[in-house]
């Protein structure tokens, strides 16, 4: 089992001011101060409404989940982090199953462990266009990826700092999810999966990514690889 | 004549570039230069299109024109954009230095 005192939380966030401040209470709890929040220029008050429970960092301008995330993983690096949970600000991930995840983690090798809603565990109110779209993001991260991932566009994943160190995300947006694996494979870090429920609500829904998303997420990888 | 005038001009233009591009490194000049040179060539000398035609198995002169126009788009398009990714990837760096620099420690 996993020390908990060097585990952080990076939690990405852009106008989710009505549902964070339940997130971090929950996540709060657990893990105390070693939570940031990184508010992607939100235009509600995200960020005073999080600070009441953790650190901030704010993005000046609008970048993206991808741009996000690298941020948090940066600033928790910076604090001294040797395991961080990326986690989503709408409430749809539990604080039960980023714990079961964090104890699957080594600390010796680069190690990164991803959340699966597809492998037993029903999610709440998944809506089938939505589950039809996560299939298909999915079948395109395997074939592109090579790696037998079973949920691509999961945000709730656990990574080491080995792993960390090697993977930088420069996706800034939705393409950095297949990014991540890409990653895996080319940098040689352990991969596991854990199954996790996913919890919808309207308000959830309502704020995911649309189908239409695929296509600028096809056209990021392809500018991506071109432009290395 | 002055249709002439303006094309050699643009592809003239497009040469410089590409001289530019192999300075710095970049393999997508040589292709550059190559392509607008042949069409340079074609507008000074349209009769050598329907030769370079045969020679690359397309129909007619007017044809290979406008797939090299097509080509030369095409590279200049995807050259566009990995300048502006790249130009991204340096805002990105220089807006998460700043951020993480005014980081607000929890109240």
């Amino acid at each position: 089992m996993n020390n908990y005192n060097n585990v952080w939380f990076v939690i990405p966030a852009y106008n989710e001011s009505k549902v964070i401040e339940e997130v971090l209470k929950v996540v709060k709890n657990h893990f105390s101060d070693r939570i940031v929040v990184v508010d992607d220029c939100s235009t509600d008050n995200t960020a005073t409404v999080s600070n009441k429970y953790c650190d901030v960092v704010k993005h000046p301008i609008n970048l993206g989940q991808g741009a996000a995330l690298q941020t948090g993983i940066d600033y928790a690096l910076k604090c001294g982090a040797e395991i961080v949970v990326t986690f989503d600000s709408d409430g749809q991930h539990r604080i039960e199953d980023a714990i079961k995840m964090i104890n699957l983690i080594k600390l010796d090798v680069p190690m990164v462990v991803c959340g699966s809603r597809f492998l037993g565990v029903d999610a709440d109110n998944m809506p089938l266009k939505k589950a039809v779209t996560l299939r298909l993001a999915t079948l395109f991260t395997r074939i592109v990826t090579k790696v037998n991932v079973t949920d691509a566009h999961n945000g709730l994943r656990v990574m080491n700092r080995m792993a960390l160190e090697r993977i930088r995300i420069n996706q800034n947006r939705m393409a950095h999810a297949t990014e991540i694996i890409r990653k895996v494979k080319t940098e040689n870090i352990e991969y596991k999966e854990a199954p996790v429920k996913i919890l919808y609500t309207s308000y959830s829904v309502a704020k995911g990514q649309k189908i239409s998303n695929i296509i600028n997420i096809v056209l990021d990888l392809i500018i991506g690889s071109v432009s290395k | 004549m002055i249709v002439q005038f303006f094309l050699l001009a643009s592809f003239s233009l497009l040469i410089i570039y590409s001289l530019k591009l192999i300075n710095n490194g970049h393999i997508t000049g040589i292709i550059l230069g190559i392509l607008a040179t042949i069409a340079s060539v074609i507008v000074v000398v349209p009769e050598i299109a329907g030769v370079l035609a045969n020679l690359f198995g397309v129909g007619r002169g007017a044809d290979l024109l406008l797939y090299l126009s097509f080509a030369l788009g095409m590279i200049m398009f995807l050259h566009v954009i990995t300048k502006i990714h790249i130009q991204e990837k340096k805002i990105t760096e220089l807006v998460r230095f700043i951020a993480i620099s005014q980081a607000i420690k929890k109240k």
